[in-house]
């Protein structure tokens, strides 16, 4: 079970005690239980020595060897018959004897007695033997055999305390044994305790930072589920403007096309034949405005999916705008489109009808923002690697607030407000040079006028008209 | 300084004259127990002339007297000792081992580091609490170490060199 599923479906004070509340209760555990080893090895270390109770086995026998010694001594100063060697020897016996009696009856060695329960007995053995001291009263035969006595007595006596002595002994050392293997025991458990707590807390450590990391994860995934919903809500609100400004331009120019061709019949008779020939051509300008307007739509709309096929050949970009400017002027001859030939052939790899449409919706719109009584111009210019047919008109231009956006799609100048269009023509412009590898640039001319420039990517086969299968480089599919 | 250690010779004659002695000796035990034995108290073997060195009580009692009041593994309480300390014992009696072997009336020998003399005021105790040792207790020589002063001297290793009845010191 990771952090974050235990934080799942948890009260806010659940998860803090778990992520608060229990490392701390595992660290003061963790300090109890190093607390608690500390106090039980200070307790062995202090314990840890050989005091002088444990070697009561040795006094005693000691003084059992005195005993045994005094004894020899008392047995040969007989049979030497109380001589003054023998009688010193004695004495020395004697005073070691008494010596060891004296270590016996006082201090430590006297509680150890004490436990052994003969404490009493030596005690009184002492007493005894001081009656025989040689130095107040010389033995004599007449005494010897009551001090031979008292040292055999005293020497069972010893015997006996120095087999409870190496009992008790024994039992001692087990019993110090086992408290030492019991509190060792205790040492490790706590030591385990502390090994056990740590990883504990190593896996809490480790499990939250797991579900940090995922909760990073999920952060960056909404992030990006966010900008993709921004995307879709952008896409739909497209649409929606799409349909909106399409449908309005349909049923502004049916509308043109209605009146039109109510006002063909006036009070149950023709109007004359200029007024006639006046609102056909209405009609057809709008029905080729209308057609415009659907194959704009279209066009956007394959360019949205990248559903527009290009076939790219080498063709003179002059010829191609002659072409379509000669086919306005007639269409409007009224107005004067001015053409600027070049010196020679301006050769460009481009798809001729793509080209076209752009050049006639540059015209087109220069046509719409020019004042009819003042002309709009196409000329040339090569740069580098490109060339370029620029469409100039001496409309009002482009305000400064505009410019950056005119490409932009359902962009219509603020001033320019009264005149028609969808605002989708100069954004499918720019897209469709874009997909040949060009532009479409605008600038304010110096005498007032807006000039817009189709740029293409110049052929270095230097040959118009040729067909050309493969694709030149910088065109996108 | 006021040395009476005995030349051997004189440490003979002693000796040849003990049984004499140990009638007059006799005679003062009845008076005094504890110095009816009184005569040589310690003797040093290997020194440097390679000559035994004797010392009765008054030639350990010439020496500079030292104290040490300490607890010891056989009594209860702090005891107070006096006598001369033991590394002053064996520069008068010109010792110059790195070791000794300190034996007792009743033959308990034990091996002492000369160091021990060296780094702690170690004696050669001849009173407890004001009382002359004798061979009655733990006398009349007592080797006593500075237990209380040092730490390190509270171990049963240090006790087992506390040799009372101190009669012999002689190289291991």
């Amino acid at each position: 079970m990771s952090t974050e599923d235990f934080s799942i479906g948890r009260k806010p004070a659940q998860v803090r005690l778990w992520h608060y509340g229990m490392p701390l209760a595992i660290v003061v555990t963790c300090i109890g239980l190093l607390a608690l080893a500390l106090v039980q090895l200070t307790d062995i270390a202090r314990t840890m020595r050989v005091d002088a109770p444990s070697n009561m086995l040795w006094v005693i026998s000691q003084a059992e060897v005195e005993a045994l010694r005094t004894q020899n001594a008392l047995t040969t100063a007989r049979l030497a018959g109380w001589d003054a060697a023998s009688r010193e020897a004695l004495g020395v016996r004697y005073d070691l004897l008494m010596s060891r009696l004296d270590l016996l009856s006082n201090g430590p060695q006297l509680r150890s007695l004490a436990e052994l329960g003969i404490a009493d007995t030596i005690v009184s053995y002492q007493d005894k033997a001081k009656s025989f001291d040689p130095r107040l009263k010389p033995l004599a035969e007449e005494r010897a055999p009551q001090f031979a006595d008292l040292l055999s007595g005293l020497r069972g006596e010893l015997n006996r305390s120095a087999n409870r002595q190496m009992v008790a002994g024994w039992e001692n050392l087990s019993s110090q044994f086992d408290r030492y293997r019991e509190t060792v025991s205790q040492v490790i458990a706590s030591v385990i305790g502390v090994l056990l707590g740590a990883m504990l807390l190593g896996w809490q450590i480790v499990s939250g930072k797991q579900s940090l990391l995922r909760a990073e994860e999920a952060r960056l995934r909404t992030i990006r589920l966010e900008h993709e919903l921004k995307g879709v809500r952008a896409t739909a609100r497209y649409y929606r403007d799409f349909a909106s400004v399409v449908s309005h331009q349909f049923r502004t120019r049916l509308a043109i096309i209605d009146s039109a061709a109510q006002r063909l019949i006036i009070g149950g008779k023709l109007p004359n034949l200029p007024a006639l020939e006046e609102r056909r051509s209405l009609i057809r300008q709008t029905v080729t405005r209308l057609t415009g307007l659907v194959d704009a739509a279209l066009m956007a709309g394959r360019l949205d999916h990248g559903a527009v096929n290009l076939h790219a050949t080498v063709c003179d970009l002059s010829e191609l705008a002659l072409d379509i400017r000669d086919e306005f002027q007639r269409g409007v001859p009224e107005r004067t489109i001015a053409f600027d030939k070049p010196d020679g052939p301006l050769p460009v790899c481009c798809d001729p009808s793509l080209v076209s449409h752009i050049i006639m919706n540059l015209i087109d719109n220069a046509l719409k923002y020019s004042p009819p009584d003042r002309p709009i111009s196409v000329r040339f210019e090569t740069a580098d690697d490109r060339c370029g047919c620029t469409i100039s008109d001496f409309g009002s231009g482009i305000s400064d607030a505009d410019l950056p956006h005119i490409f932009d799609r359902f962009r219509r100048g603020q001033d320019r407000k009264d005149a028609q269009g969808a605002g989708i023509g100069l954004w499918i412009a720019r897209q469709l040079a874009e997909l040949q590898g060009g532009t479409v640039t605008v600038s304010n001319k110096a005498g007032g006028g807006a000039a817009f420039t189709i740029w293409l990517p110049a052929s270095a086969r230097g040959e118009a008209g040729i067909e050309d299968t493969a694709r030149p480089e910088g065109m996108r599919p | 300084m006021d040395l009476l250690f005995s030349p051997p010779r004189r440490a003979r004659a002693i000796a040849d004259g003990f049984s004499f002695l140990f009638a007059v000796a006799f005679l003062l035990a009845l008076c005094s127990p504890s110095l009816a034995q009184e005569g040589v108290l310690l003797t040093v073997l290997d020194t440097a002339s390679g000559e035994p060195v004797t010392f009765d009580r008054d030639a350990l009692e010439a020496l500079p007297r030292h104290t040490v009041d300490t607890h010891t593994s056989v009594t209860d309480g702090v005891r107070h000792f006096e006598g001369p300390l033991m590394r002053d014992v064996l520069a008068a009696a010109h010792f110059s081992g790195k070791e000794v072997l300190a034996i007792a009336l009743n033959d308990y020998e034990v091996t002492i580091p000369v160091s021990d003399f060296e780094r702690f005021d170690v004696i050669a105790a001849l009173e407890m609490d004001g009382e002359i040792l004798t061979a009655r207790d733990r006398g009349p020589v007592w080797i006593v170490y500075p237990r209380d002063a040092h730490a390190e001297l509270q171990d049963i290793r240090f006790d087992y060199r506390w040799v009372w009845q101190l009669t012999r010191i002689q190289a291991p």
